[in-house]
């Protein structure tokens, strides 16, 4: 698990937008997915990315508002791998 | 109101009662179970005042209950309208208010649970009943079995109308055009309410007595080749998006038991189409169809991208010159009847011997294989879901601060996007933007990219120069 978990979401989260969205626009809207506009399409990105560069299983029963912003998406990583804030 | 469509289904029903017909996380339903199951929601509904020849609006996202309360409408001759989960409000009080539905099941949509009206549960589901229909309201015709939507340019849905024999046809010429059999095992990657799914997966599924595997939640490309290999499925069906997830994932890995792959009803991709055969071992087959008249083209094995392959039977397509282009007109027995809520809107799309603009322009070889060569109507598909850029560019225009607005389609690597451009004498930031713009539109229809200019270029006559606004947002 990185240790600046949050640095890290975040670049995951613009990086599964393939451009559409900056940085910038990600802090003005707090972290949050839904606020930013974020599509559905790079939402399924960002799960792949989640899966495979954070080592985190995502089960696709799991509440997708749990995951829409970068708050909700580190706490569920931290809890599944069992690691404390 | 007939319920042949409930026969057709009661039918296979009985034909194949000992075979699995549905799979979800919970439970796998036998025919006969199935069928118990729809009969019993049969009389729920009755007893929550459903009725014949009564609107009612499926809200839900693809589960077992959406499969038994769809069937269940059909036996007591109801007209489902079948209504995309992630429609916001807007679009939801139209139908409600001005399309004057009766009832609207749904498991979690906002508007539907909340807007006035009799609320009360029908097993683990919400019903919202009107007390009163507007008088203005349409009524469906005598014959109208189920309504299905396409998009409209002012937030307004086009509501198709259906007869239970285009629905009939639809399903029985798929399972034959496309070698459907008992044996097969499908899993449904796109929403019920989406022609994709109801055209290739529901009662084409039911009919020759596969089975059909729900997926239920996000779509987890590792956790869906898991579930493709542990229960050996045959044939998938999902959007050109997933393909590429699938093929790109870090875990991709060939799956032997998929024979058929479907894609949605546009032309996939070829990186796609060659990513996904060499990382999965999974051929996909891309074919035409229209949310009015369903399946039009599949593939052959001698037919290779971009090909759409040849008329599916039951339907017959050919080609017309207007504006320049050759655009592809077509007929089928799957066809809609009209449009109830834009009557004569229909039939002024069709031909006088009953063919229907689509407003794709095409190539047809002398053999009758068909290609999309491009696009005279304004509509992108984004994650397979229509979009009509005027609603978008409509919606954009009422944004504070923007003197007018205009809603474009991109090639986005394998992919189409939307890119709103603002006439604005300041530049608009994202984020308000999208929120001023969710008011108006559902989630899939928001724009990927949004760009100002100063002022739009225009010709003699004031039309806009969209060339122009294209060179001068990527100059930007």
């Amino acid at each position: 698990m990185p240790i600046n978990l949050k640095e890290t979401v975040e670049k995951l989260i613009i990086a599964a937008g393939n451009g559409h969205y900056k940085m910038a626009e990600l802090e003005a809207a707090k972290g949050s997915l839904i606020d930013l506009g974020y599509s559905s399409l790079a939402f399924t990105n960002l799960m792949v990315l989640i899966e495979e560069q954070l080592g985190v299983p995502i089960d696709p029963s799991t509440d997708p508002e749990e995951l829409s912003s970068v708050d909700g998406i580190i706490q569920f990583a931290q809890r599944e791998l069992g690691e404390s804030v | 109101m007939s319920n042949t469509f409930y026969q057709a289904f009661d039918s296979y029903c009985r034909e194949h009662a000992e075979r699995t017909a549905v799979v979800s996380k919970e439970t796998n339903l036998l025919y006969r179970h199935f069928l118990e199951r729809v009969d019993q929601q049969a009389e729920a509904l009755s007893a929550a005042d459903i009725k014949s020849g009564q609107l009612v609006g499926l809200c839900l996202k693809n589960s077992i209950d959406y499969l038994v309360n769809l069937y269940a409408l059909f036996k007591v001759q109801a007209v489902p309208v079948l209504i995309d989960h992630s429609f916001a409000a807007p679009e939801c009080k139209y139908l409600m208010t001005e399309v004057g539905l009766n009832h609207c099941i749904t498991d979690s949509n906002p508007y539907f649970l909340q807007a006035p009206g009799k609320h009360q549960m029908l097993g683990t589901l919400k019903c919202l009943s009107q007390t009163k229909i507007c008088a203005q309201a349409p009524k469906p015709q005598a014959n109208t079995a189920f309504c299905r939507l396409s998009s409209g340019t002012t937030g307004k849905p086009k509501v198709m109308e259906f007869t239970a024999e285009a629905g009939i046809a639809a399903a029985k010429n798929w399972a034959v055009s496309t070698g459907l059999t008992s044996d097969d095992k499908i899993l449904c990657l796109a929403a019920f309410s989406n022609g994709l799914a109801f055209n290739t997966s529901l009662m084409s599924c039911f009919s020759v007595g596969a089975t059909l595997f729900l997926h239920e939640g996000m779509l987890i490309p590792s956790f869906i080749a898991k579930r493709i290999d542990d229960q050996k499925i045959t044939r998938l069906v999902a959007f050109p998006a997933f393909y590429k997830l699938l093929s790109e994932s870090a875990t991709a890995r060939t799956h032997p038991s998929i024979n058929v792959a479907i894609s949605s009803g546009a032309s996939c991709d070829s990186a796609i189409i060659k990513n996904t055969k060499t990382q999965c071992g999974i051929n996909i087959l891309s074919y035409y169809g229209i949310a009015e008249a369903g399946p039009i083209t599949f593939p052959t094995s001698d037919t290779t991208p971009p090909s759409l392959g040849f008329a599916v039977k039951g339907t017959q397509f050919k080609s017309t010159q207007q504006n320049d282009a050759n655009v592809l007109l077509v007929k089928s027995e799957s066809m809609m009847s009209c449009y109830l809520n834009f009557p004569g809107l229909f039939e002024s799309a069709l031909t006088e011997d009953g063919f229907f603009n689509t407003g794709d322009c095409c190539q047809i070889k002398k053999s009758g294989e068909l290609f999309i060569t491009g696009r005279l109507k304004n509509v992108v598909k984004v994650g397979g879901k229509a979009v009509d850029l005027t609603e978008v560019t409509e919606a954009a225009k009422k944004l504070e601060g923007v003197s007018n607005a205009i809603a474009l389609s991109e090639p986005f690597e394998h992919d189409e996007i939307i890119h709103l451009v603002l006439e604005s004498t300041k530049t608009q930031e994202r984020l308000p933007v999208i929120k001023q713009l969710k008011q108006h539109l559902s989630d899939f229809k928001l724009p990927r990219k949004i760009s100002s200019l100063p002022s739009f270029p225009q010709n003699g006559i004031g039309k806009l120069r969209i060339a122009d606004i294209r060179r001068k947002i990527h100059a930007d």
